[in-house]
């Protein structure tokens, strides 16, 4: 099972905010943010959340298990 | 490249200044035997010792005063968890090693110039800060800067 998440697409789709404002939205770096939209670093638990709840969507939408 | 790479590269840089004065002191003929003797190189290596986390603390504070704004999430975190574990493995090894060397060397002479205990108490903190330093880079590289 791979972790895949589709945090770049749901960031353009939904409200279309820079990066830079997603990190200072959810408290953690621009590199993070980068990070996790190329799949190189899996999130916790509370930072998944806090990216779903700005984006308005589920934690589902965002990342999910390639099975 | 991010500012947390930038100030993990300066560390780097920091203590391999330190780590090449340690090894010009050590390199010094007759220092190992004659060790007890000269509290002057004692007194500097414990300056050097002294400088490395000095700069290092100092640099800390500066990288993360509001006018640099330098701050660290989750990511940087879990890299620096990461970089301890392997440079404390790197330090087991090198000690585990060094000393097998050390008694292979001196086995039959069945003494060892207190020199050489000297060089690797001070060598194992260099090293330790600089093999976490260089694992965090690395890990920094591959997870993405």
């Amino acid at each position: 099972m791979k972790f895949i998440n589709n945090l770049k697409a749901v960031r353009r789709s939904k409200i279309d905010i820079t990066q830079q404002d997603l990190a200072d939205a959810v408290g953690c770096t621009r590199q993070t943010i980068i990070a996790l939209e190329q799949n190189k670093y899996n999130p916790s638990l509370i930072l998944a959340l806090k990216l779903a709840k700005h984006l308005g969507v589920s934690v589902e939408e965002i990342f999910y298990l390639d099975e | 490249m991010s500012k947390a790479m930038r100030v993990i590269l300066a560390q780097v840089i920091i203590w391999s200044i330190v780590a090449i004065m340690m090894v010009a002191v050590f390199a010094q003929p007759g220092t190992m035997v004659n060790w007890g003797d000269d509290k002057l190189k004692t007194l500097l290596l414990a300056i050097l010792v002294f400088l490395g986390y000095g700069s290092d603390l100092s640099f800390r504070f500066y990288a993360r005063s509001k006018r640099w704004g330098y701050k660290q999430d989750e990511r940087d975190i879990n890299i620096n968890i990461k970089a301890v574990n392997i440079g404390m493995i790197a330090l087991i090894l090198y000690v585990y090693v060094f000393s097998i060397m050390l008694y292979a060397r001196y086995e039959t002479a069945g003494l060892l110039p207190v020199g050489w205990m000297w060089f690797l108490g001070y060598s194992s903190i260099v090293l330790a800060n600089i093999s976490i330093r260089l694992a965090s880079l690395l890990l920094y590289i591959k997870h993405g800067y």
